[in-house]
């Protein structure tokens, strides 16, 4: 029992690295281009809250730079994995329709979910990463810890898996951007990236620690400034990944019969 | 090597039904695709043939009806995935990976990995004739290469069932018989191949023809079953010294029971069967001559008036 189970298990992490692997030498071509594109917004938001608007603002004992950086970082990691999974995806489904080669092979849906979300992690970390290279040479203090990358990990697991689900569920190109627009784009400024969620109004809070972005940049943050991560905000960081997860397996299953 | 396991028929549709829309494209679709066999769907275009094929590897789902792969209710069909091949008209590779990459790919995905996957792949790009360029970007093919790329992918695991959806658009005519070498190699192994065309000399070759319309199954059987049904015969076409002579042929061909006509010069003489030819040249001394086999289009031309 236990046998077919590593057997399964075995072909399985087989297949997704498959599905993987043809990403993975897309992106190699293409690393330089990437970088480029995916390194734009993020050094501007650095420029210009870190070091323009932020400068001599003290938050809580540290600097503004300090505590824009990883909330700079949460957002990178979002955009780039749920773009890098998702984007991808969609085009992939609507307009190579390469998608259906893969959903005729023999491949389990799990194997399929998780090969074409990891791009989406491979993506955000290779982002991410050059993001925090820069801002370690900017002075900002970062902390690399276990706990930074663990929570690093989640989020990007967390966006890929709802950048796979978005890209099954959407029906034109245009869908997926109007999901970007209007759930993406909010988060990115209202998730505790760039201001303190204790200074907004009690209403608005709850709304705002509704959204995943805001739970990732919390315990980014905390772990980047070398401060004990906040196990509810951890935890909600787990459940989004599972939730954003389950429902990549549910449009998944839905794409085929 | 292929050897189905199945003794039916590789695909069985009975009263199958789709609809988009307000778009009826199936419509109580009948067809049985024996096993080992190559059937070649014609029709013309939105006649159902591509849906009905993707309804096969379960991409879209019917309406109504019960269609089966190898005995298997097409509900089931993932399960045998590693039998199917399906080379779409439009087969979607990867336009920034390699040939060799693009079927390492696909190999990685039917299981086929390290030593078997390179020997296979080799085997295909020789089959295609892509060898040469197998480190080029398959996005900078021409399109009957990308074509021939696409069937090798499709081949890459040996499927017992293969679906060609137009597989030889701009593929010249040399590697068309290569094509055809090959396929008909796989199914002297037990390979069932369904296949769509537009080329009438490609159904010609096939085992089976199936000719669609209006998402229903017209007719069905051997080119020359479909030849006979159609009520096409094999014609003689005989030049005479002058045009005299081919009045007087004609009409003496006419005493002895044959419909003969004198059509651009030259008598032409409907045959029962080719073994008739014997006689009319017995009664007839022609200059030259030369026989009219029915082709499969005239066939389906026919076909197609008798409908409407």
């Amino acid at each position: 029992m236990s046998n077919s189970l590593a057997t399964r298990l075995w072909m399985g992490s087989q297949d997704a690295s498959t599905i993987l692997w043809a990403d993975l030498m897309i992106l190699k071509r293409r690393l330089g281009r990437y970088m480029l594109t995916t390194l734009i917004s993020p050094l501007l938001y650095l420029v210009a809250f870190g070091w323009g608007l932020g400068r001599g603002m003290n938050m809580n004992g540290t600097t503004y730079l300090q505590f824009v950086v990883p909330g700079i970082i949460a957002l990178t990691a979002m955009t780039t994995s749920f773009n890098g999974a998702g984007t991808r995806l969609n085009v992939d489904r609507l307009y190579f329709r390469s998608f259906d080669e893969l959903l005729m092979a023999p491949t389990g849906t799990l194997s399929l979910l998780i090969g074409k979300a990891l791009i989406g992690v491979v993506r955000g970390l290779v982002s991410s990463s050059a993001f925090i290279a820069v801002a370690l040479l900017m002075g900002s203090g970062l902390h690399l810890n276990p706990a930074f990358i663990i929570a690093l990990l989640v989020t990007c697991f967390s966006f890929s898996f709802l950048g796979v689900m978005a890209a099954l569920l959407a029906r034109s190109h245009q869908d997926l951007a109007t999901f970007s627009s209007v759930i993406l784009l909010p988060m990115t400024f209202l998730g505790g990236t760039f201001f303190s969620l204790d200074q907004v109004p009690l209403a608005l809070k709850v709304a705002l620690y509704a959204l995943p972005l805001t739970h990732s940049s919390i315990c980014l943050r905390a772990a980047a400034l070398n401060q004990p991560v906040p196990e509810s905000s951890f935890l909600a960081m787990l459940l989004f990944m599972l939730l954003f997860f389950l429902g990549g397996l549910f449009a998944l299953r839905r794409s085929s019969i | 090597m292929i050897s189905s396991k199945y003794a039916g028929p590789a695909v069985f549709a009975r009263k199958i039904s789709k609809r988009f829309g307000k778009l009826q494209v199936l419509k109580n679709l009948d067809i049985k695709i024996p096993n080992a066999t190559t059937y070649c769907l014609l029709g013309p275009n939105g006649s159902g043939k591509t849906t009905f094929i993707r309804a096969i590897v379960g991409l879209i789902g019917l309406d109504g009806g019960d269609l089966r792969v190898f005995g298997e209710p097409v509900k089931g069909v993932a399960g045998l995935y590693s039998r199917i091949g399906y080379m779409t008209q439009h087969k979607a590779l990867y336009p920034d990976l390699t040939l060799q990459e693009n079927l390492e790919f696909f190999a990685g995905l039917y299981g086929i990995r390290g030593l078997a996957a390179r020997k296979r792949i080799d085997e295909l790009l020789d089959m295609v004739d892509l060898k040469p360029h197998r480190g080029r970007l398959a996005g900078d093919l021409s399109g009957g290469m990308y074509q021939r790329l696409s069937l090798a992918c499709t081949l890459i695991h040996e499927p017992e069932l293969l679906l060609l959806d137009e597989p030889t658009v701009g593929v010249d005519p040399r590697l068309r018989q290569t094509f055809w070498d090959y396929f008909n190699r796989l199914t002297s192994q037990g390979a069932t191949i369904l296949i769509t065309t537009h080329l009438m000399d490609e159904a010609e070759r096939c085992r089976l023809v199936g000719y669609m319309r209006d998402g229903r199954l017209e007719a069905q059987g051997s080119p020359d079953e479909l030849k006979s049904l159609a009520g096409l015969k094999p014609d003689l076409q005989l030049w005479m010294q002058d045009e005299s002579a081919s009045y007087s042929a004609a009409s003496l061909l006419a005493d002895h029971g044959f419909s003969a006509r004198v059509e651009e010069g030259a008598v032409r003489v409907e045959l029962a069967s080719e073994s008739q030819a014997a006689e009319v040249l017995r009664l007839v001394k022609p200059l030259d001559l030369r026989m009219h086999e029915p082709t499969l289009s005239q066939a389906f031309l026919k076909l197609g008036e008798a409908d409407r």
